[in-house]
């Protein structure tokens, strides 16, 4: 029976990213993205990976649906356009068929001659001491310097973005006693939700990211209800807590070395507090980012070419 | 025995109506009433789920849970569908 | 537990029949209708599945359908006015 469910949400996925990359309607595109990513989610859970689960129905279903939806708003082009050497880009479907199932059949020859089952290398349990949760344990301590880059990256992607349009404004909405009912209920929830999901993240399903997500969300409602978002809206705000990410995250990896350690080398006693501090910064951060990239685009927002 | 009973009638109408729901989005005539299709979905199919759930898992946290999860769902869908609802009109 | 996997099957091929309406459209809320649907289904198949982190998860998927159901109204929409209809 859990076979069945699994060949059924696996050929559904299949069928989706076929139709969504095929149909000529860039606004179908997004809406089956956002159900692809549902769909993916549910997958990840289906694989036991709860966290990777959060932060993609939180990600891949919400705040890029919001995304697509608000760029496609903003382009005004819904047409796909064909590439020079038509849809396929030139390759012919019998080819391109072969291919799919020559690579699939690898895939799962690769995946049945596996012997054990693969999983976290067996250092990082024992890295991750007071972090029960094996994937923070990964993300925040056994490869911590990867996950300080990635903050930067974020950052320096909304720095290119305000490169190219300058600092994003949000537009003027109209009011919505309706909306504004949701937002009274829901943002304080997701604020709790994101600060809920930064706590237990140590030990349970959470974390940075998962929470910077949803705290991204409560962000994107507050903009489309025409409310004010103090975070970003900020001119000097903004930049500073985008930036507060990897600076805390930096400043707390350098403080360790002066300590005696080596850089991001936690204190055993310490390490709990000190990567909850950092994870607070870089959801924080990650949620700045994110509201700031859906203003950048959008309508009346064109970037300069 | 008969909450375990109960539990499960509850999860086999909430499903019924999670297909009545689906079904209708296929076959009814126009976006509005589509819309109300939608509807029985989110508030008895959801429902009755999350009550069936509640009533297996046997635990107060969890029921609380499961409730709290099917009035946001309640809230978001009764909004959205106001909101979608009045874009159509126009 | 081989009775609620069945439950979430029958829920997952639910989302399959829901798919129709995101192909024959024929207007943009229409499609849109389907995400939300299927956000809810996906809602429900989650606590059936009853994983670990699961409610959590049911948690933030109801909230965030929400969020790009919004942003469909208030963007999209009012981007594209009335011209609701689209031809594929």
């Amino acid at each position: 029976m859990a076979l069945v469910l699994d060949t059924v949400l696996a050929l559904l996925l299949v069928a989706l990213a076929w139709r969504l990359l095929q149909v000529a309607d860039l606004f179908q595109a997004g809406v089956l993205f956002i159900v692809f990513g549902l769909l993916v989610a549910v997958v990840w859970l289906r694989l036991a990976a709860p966290d990777v689960a959060l932060a993609e129905a939180a990600l891949g279903a919400g705040v890029t649906g919001a995304l697509f939806l608000n760029t496609l708003a903003g382009t005004g082009e819904h047409p796909r356009e064909a590439g020079p050497d038509g849809a396929g880009g030139g390759w012919p479907a019998w080819l391109v068929a072969t291919l799919a199932l020559v690579l699939t059949a690898a895939l799962v020859a690769l995946v049945a001659a596996q012997t054990g089952a693969p999983g976290l290398p067996s250092p990082a349990p024992a890295a991750g001491g007071k972090l029960t949760n094996p994937v923070t344990a990964v993300l925040l301590d056994f490869r911590s310097y990867d996950t300080l880059l990635e903050t930067a990256v974020l950052w320096i992607a909304l720095l290119g973005v305000a490169a190219l349009g300058g600092a994003p404004v949000a537009p003027p909405e109209p009011p919505s006693p309706v909306l504004v009912g949701l937002v009274r209920v829901a943002v304080p929830v997701m604020i709790l939700v994101a600060g809920w999901l930064l706590w237990q993240g140590a030990t349970d399903t959470g974390g940075a990211f998962q929470s910077a997500a949803v705290l991204a969300a409560a962000g994107i409602l507050l903009r489309l209800a025409g409310l004010p978002v103090p975070p970003v809206d900020g001119a000097r705000l903004r930049p500073r807590l985008a930036a507060a990410g990897t600076a805390v995250f930096l400043g707390v990896g350098v403080a360790v070395m002066a300590a005696g350690g080596n850089l991001l080398a936690y204190p055993e006693a310490a390490k709990g507090a000190l990567v909850l501090t950092i994870e607070t910064a870089v959801a924080v951060a990650i949620a700045v980012i994110l509201v700031a990239l859906f203003d950048a685009v959008g309508p009346g927002r064109r970037p300069s070419r | 025995m008969t909450i375990e009973i109960l539990a499960w009638l509850s999860l086999l109408a909430g499903t019924g109506f999670f297909a009545a729901g689906t079904v209708g989005l296929l076959r009814f005539p126009d976006t509005l009433t589509r819309l109300h299709a939608l509807t029985k979905a989110d508030n008895a199919g959801l429902g009755l789920v999350a009550l069936g759930l509640a009533l297996r898992s046997g635990s107060w946290t969890t029921a609380a849970f499961l409730l709290l999860v099917w009035l946001l769902v309640l809230l978001a869908s009764g909004t959205l569908s106001a909101l979608m609802a009045a874009a159509v009109e126009d | 537990m081989t009775g609620l996997t069945a439950l979430a099957l029958v829920l997952a091929g639910l989302t399959a029949v829901g798919l129709v309406r995101l192909e024959r459209g024929p207007t943009a809320v229409d499609r849109m209708m389907v995400a939300q649907l299927l956000g809810t289904t996906g809602v429900a198949l989650v606590l059936v599945l009853g994983a670990a982190g699961g409610f959590a998860m049911a948690l933030v998927v109801a909230l965030l359908a929400a969020v790009s159901g919004v942003a469909f109204v208030r963007r999209y929409m009012a981007a594209t006015d009335a011209e609701g209809t689209d031809d594929d």
